[in-house]
């Protein structure tokens, strides 16, 4: 009997006992379904060129006729507000909350971690735990009010600080600082090394690649962000490139080959980011949830 | 620290670390969360004020009574089965094929591809898949009727909305399963597989009595995730249908944020609320099942 | 080097669970003292008792004349090596040795001084600036020790330190450490499951059992006069046979007592009570007579002596192990152990005498386990 599972991740051992027609209906069916996949970004990015009649006349194209830099003046501004503003509030947001969030998430995993059994911080992770369970898209709405409240509406910090919580990055921390050895921190603890100390000189040298995992996940996952934007800010000086696109799409009849051009600057960055780091990306956002 | 039993490890420095993590959760989570439970037990007008209205339990029969939100209702939950079945389900064949021995180089182009929707930014991907739907001008029914095949109605069509919203939700979401069940088979018991050769069993045999076996709890784990996740779709309807058309597509989460718009904050919080209650019995059924299971 | 002292030291959870039942020990200055017993007994608990890792219950430990009850254990002046070694993972092995040294201000040259000097006597010096997933568990085990040593405690506490090491490398780490303990006259606590490292290492053995302190004596001493049938059974190997017995008429009556009516077809086996036993017996308010006998494989002899009593017993089973052939004997109703010589070679069924040394018959009692002295 030909294997056809592979057991485990090392290459299959060399197995072209598989009947040629076979492994090409295998191939064909894998590439038909990475070819829907990635269509829309092949679209995207040629519709990006293409003069919005020539979108609506021929659809299909795989090529533009002819490469039209149209879009970059008509893009300058949407909606009243310069485009390169956008792409600075994408920025600025998603790195600053990418960092605070990071910084807090691991803090607060690591006193967790370290004192489990402490009633407040149990009550602390089951809260937090309640509120990724709500649905995020409805929170919005009770935290407009919040920030009304406590007068952060409408600022950088209002949208940097929702977006700094995530439950991705804080089972990742969890995850990690779960799989140092108490017997290590003892070891410092008798070596006589103060809480400060265990964490600096000790654990977090350990937690460089997780930190790295977390931050990517984490700018990838805020860079996309758009309904907490567009519902905590008070004016479109604020908004990121997916609310700036979710305002142009509204407009119907309007510059297609702008919104496509849009799409792809929103697109593109992450795509990047993506393509630099995937194994990390694929393993870390999937950890939490493979049984093993 | 008074909270802290006195023959427990002492706290110290670990209030510092919790504090911005713990002040974040309430400010951010918890507080929304109560507020937005009060909500909805007020009168939607006065929401806002310091002293809104108490009306006890109206709002929530304002929101059962309402046909729009029990169909509403009865979508989602449709929506949500119909989604996580052919998520889950053409997750988990598609990781058996690039997992089998059919594939070998270029395994990791076919990951690639499969996840890049998935840290793709929504607006931007459902933005397209809006155009490719179109039905003067989309890419799509171009294509279809180039090969002779039937136009898709896409968007327009009450029938097909819910059709191509799901598409564009497989695609979106398909990746991440995808790679947890390639995750999963590769921690797939070798010994067990080798015992099934010897013993002269087919794929198929194999398939059903040692892969599948082995899968079952990430098939229920994986399942119960995709459940909360679809139930909460509403990029996508924002962004291609806007609920409709003729609220074909206007499923709980968009719902109730329609009302939100409308001032309605009451019943949109009600309608959270109640969303809310459901995702924490599912999650609490999977907690209870995994420890079950271990 | 510092003693260690334990005054009725207690440990419970939450109020209700009590693994350590009050204790009182006490070390001396550079002694090598190891906590033994079976899993679970409270050993390592108590060690960590002793380093401040755990919270102490009720009782006193003093180390060094000073109550250190409420004090870190950064302040108690201990070093400590784990099971697991608990290298810092990504540091050199240097930096490893130094941490401590380091976090108290100590003048670098003085640190560089005692890391080499610690390195050299444990051979690793010529690998100091590798980190630990580059060596041997063997090695690690090393950098571990040596991360003690060069801090100079007043007491070294070892927890299972050689448990992950293969049985080869656990000799060889047995012996360095009591070559150690030699070469720096330090006051060691060693926390162990194994009976041989035990012996082999200790000045003193506390042996352990749910929390409770069964003996605490020189190994000599645990070995031959244990206080109890779990002492008793938990050194030597194989392990001393323990049998029910009945004291009656100044004999010991192998096999208890038994009522069925095949007492033509068993032999009762019998041996006079010994000198050293028949006043306790006697002043022992044990109605029925019933005890648990206990001899030793070695005690058990092939051939006559005047300090010996003779049994009549038939072989069962024999195990050659090279140097000596361990004989199963069926003594009327039981079997024994004994240790016979090399070229043993009567075959099974066969009906030959057995001698019992006199002098190391144990006597236990049967509800307690406590010797009967």
């Amino acid at each position: 009997m030909r294997p056809i599972f592979a057991s485990g991740l090392a290459p299959a051992a060399p197995l072209d006992r598989h009947p040629v027609w076979l492994k090409a209906f295998a191939y064909a069916l894998a590439i038909v379904i990475s070819v829907i996949c990635l269509y829309p970004y092949y679209w995207m990015l040629v519709s990006a060129f293409r003069s919005s009649q020539d979108i609506l006349a021929s659809p299909l194209r795989l090529w533009p006729e002819h490469i039209s830099l149209q879009v970059l003046e008509d893009m300058a501004s949407i909606g009243g507000t310069p485009l390169w503003r956008y792409a600075l509030n994408s920025v600025l947001i998603t790195t600053t909350s990418t960092v605070v969030g990071i910084l807090v998430t691991a803090l607060g995993a690591y006193a967790l971690v370290r004192r489990p059994d402490f009633w407040c911080f149990k009550l602390l992770r089951m809260g937090f735990m309640v509120t990724i369970m709500y649905p995020y898209m409805l929170l919005v709405i009770p935290v407009y009010i919040v920030l009304f409240k406590i007068g952060l509406l409408g600022t950088y910090s209002g949208i940097v600080l929702f977006l700094a919580l995530g439950p991705i990055q804080f089972f990742l921390f969890e995850q990690f600082f779960k799989t140092i050895p108490k017997s290590v921190i003892e070891a410092a603890i008798i070596d006589g090394a103060n809480e400060a100390q265990i964490l600096f000189s000790v654990v977090l040298p350990l937690a460089k690649p997780v930190v790295a995992t977390a931050s990517i996940i984490t700018f990838l996952l805020n860079w996309a962000q758009w309904l907490p934007v567009l519902v905590i800010s008070k004016s479109p000086d604020t908004y990121t490139l997916p609310v700036a696109l979710m305002n142009l799409n509204g407009e119907l009849g309007v510059n297609f080959q702008g919104i496509m051009a849009l799409s792809v600057l929103t697109t593109i960055p992450v795509t990047l980011f993506f393509l630099i780091a995937q194994k990390r990306v694929m393993s870390g956002m999937t950890a939490g949830a493979v049984k093993g | 620290m008074m909270l802290a039993k006195p023959s427990s490890p002492p706290m110290g420095i670990f209030w510092l670390f919790v504090l911005p993590f713990a002040l974040l959760t309430a400010v951010f989570g918890v507080w929304p969360i109560v507020l937005s439970i009060q909500t909805s037990f007020t009168a939607s007008a006065t929401a806002l004020k310091t002293n809104p209205e108490w009306v006890g339990w109206l709002n929530y029969a304002a929101i059962f009574a309402d046909p729009v939100f029990i169909e509403s209702l009865w979508r989602t939950l449709i929506y949500t089965a119909l989604a996580v079945v052919s998520t889950i389900g053409f997750a988990m064949l598609y990781a058996l094929l690039l997992n089998s021995t059919f594939i070998g180089k270029g395994r990791t182009l076919f990951k690639l591809a499969i996840f890049l929707p998935v840290v793709t930014p929504d607006i931007a991907g459902y933005v397209v898949w809006r155009w490719l739907y179109d039905q003067s001008f989309g890419a799509i029914n171009m294509a279809l009727s180039a090969l002779s095949l039937p136009t898709f109605g896409g968007l327009a069509n009450m029938e097909t909305a819910t059709q191509a919203v799901l598409i564009a939700e497989l695609w979106h979401h398909a990746g991440f399963y995808v790679v947890i069940f390639l995750a999963n088979l590769a921690l797939l018991d070798k010994g067990q597989m080798e015992a099934a050769d010897i013993d002269g069993a087919n794929a198929w045999q194999k398939f059903w009595h040692v892969v599948f076996p082995q899968l079952r709890p990430a098939l229920l784990v994986n399942s119960v995730y995709a459940l909360i996740q679809y139930l909460k779709t509403f990029t996508v309807v924002a962004i291609m249908t806007k609920g409709g058309p003729n609220d074909a597509t206007n499923f709980i989460s968009y719902y109730a944020y329609q009302l939100f718009d409308q001032g309605r904050y009451g019943e949109a919080t009600a309608m959270a609320s109640v969303l809310f209650a459901g995702v924490i019995v599912l999650a609490a059924s999977l907690m209870r099942l995994q420890k079950q299971k271990v | 080097m510092a003693g260690v002292e334990l005054k009725q030291v207690v440990k419970s959870y939450d109020g209700k669970n009590t693994v350590i039942q009050g204790i009182d020990l006490e070390i001396r200055p550079g002694e090598f003292v190891v906590f033994v017993g079976p899993s679970g007994c409270g050993k390592s608990t108590l060690l960590r008792m002793i380093a401040g890792l755990e919270s102490i219950s009720g009782g006193d430990v003093i180390i060094d004349g000073r109550r250190v009850n409420d004090e870190p254990p950064r302040a108690r002046d201990i070093a400590m090596v784990f099971q697991d070694y608990a290298l810092y993972p990504h540091k050199s092995l240097y930096d490893n040795m130094a941490f401590g040294l380091r976090l108290r201000k100590t003048p670098e040259d003085e640190i560089k001084r005692r890391v080499l000097d610690a390195a050299r006597l444990l051979r690793i010096d010529h690998m100091l600036d590798r980190k630990p997933a580059a060596l041997s568990g063997g090695q690690r085990q090393r950098v571990a020790i040596g991360r003690a040593i060069v801090r100079k405690p007043k007491v070294f506490l070892f927890d299972e330190p050689l448990s992950n090491l293969d049985a080869q490398l656990r000799g060889e780490m047995r012996t360095e450490i009591k070559k150690l303990h030699q070469r720096l006259g330090a006051t060691i606590i060693y926390v162990t499951h194994d009976q041989v490292e035990a012996m082999t290492l200790a000045d003193r053995i506390a042996v352990l059992s749910a929390g409770n302190l069964m003996q605490y004596a020189t190994p000599h001493q645990i070995y031959t006069q244990p206080r109890a049938t779990f002492v008793a059974g938990f050194t030597g190997s194989p392990a001393m046979n323990l049998l029910p017995c009945n004291v009656q008429n100044g004999q010991i009556v192998l096999g208890g007592q038994k009522e069925t009516g095949r007492n033509e077809t068993e032999r009762i086996a019998s041996v006079g009570l010994p000198p050293h036993l028949q006043n306790s017996t006697a002043k022992s308010t044990h109605e029925d007579g019933r005890y648990v006998f206990g001899i030793r494989p070695e005690n058990i002899h092939l051939a006559p002596a005047d300090d010996r009593s003779a049994l009549s017993a038939s072989v069962v089973v024999a195990e050659p192990l090279g140097a000596e052939t361990l004989v199963t004997f069926k003594v009327g109703a039981c079997e024994v152990v004994a240790r016979c010589p090399a070229n043993f070679h009567e075959r099974v069924g066969t009906a030959m005498p057995i001698y019992f040394d006199q002098q190391h018959m144990h006597l236990f009692d049967t509800g307690t386990g406590l010797a009967i002295r």
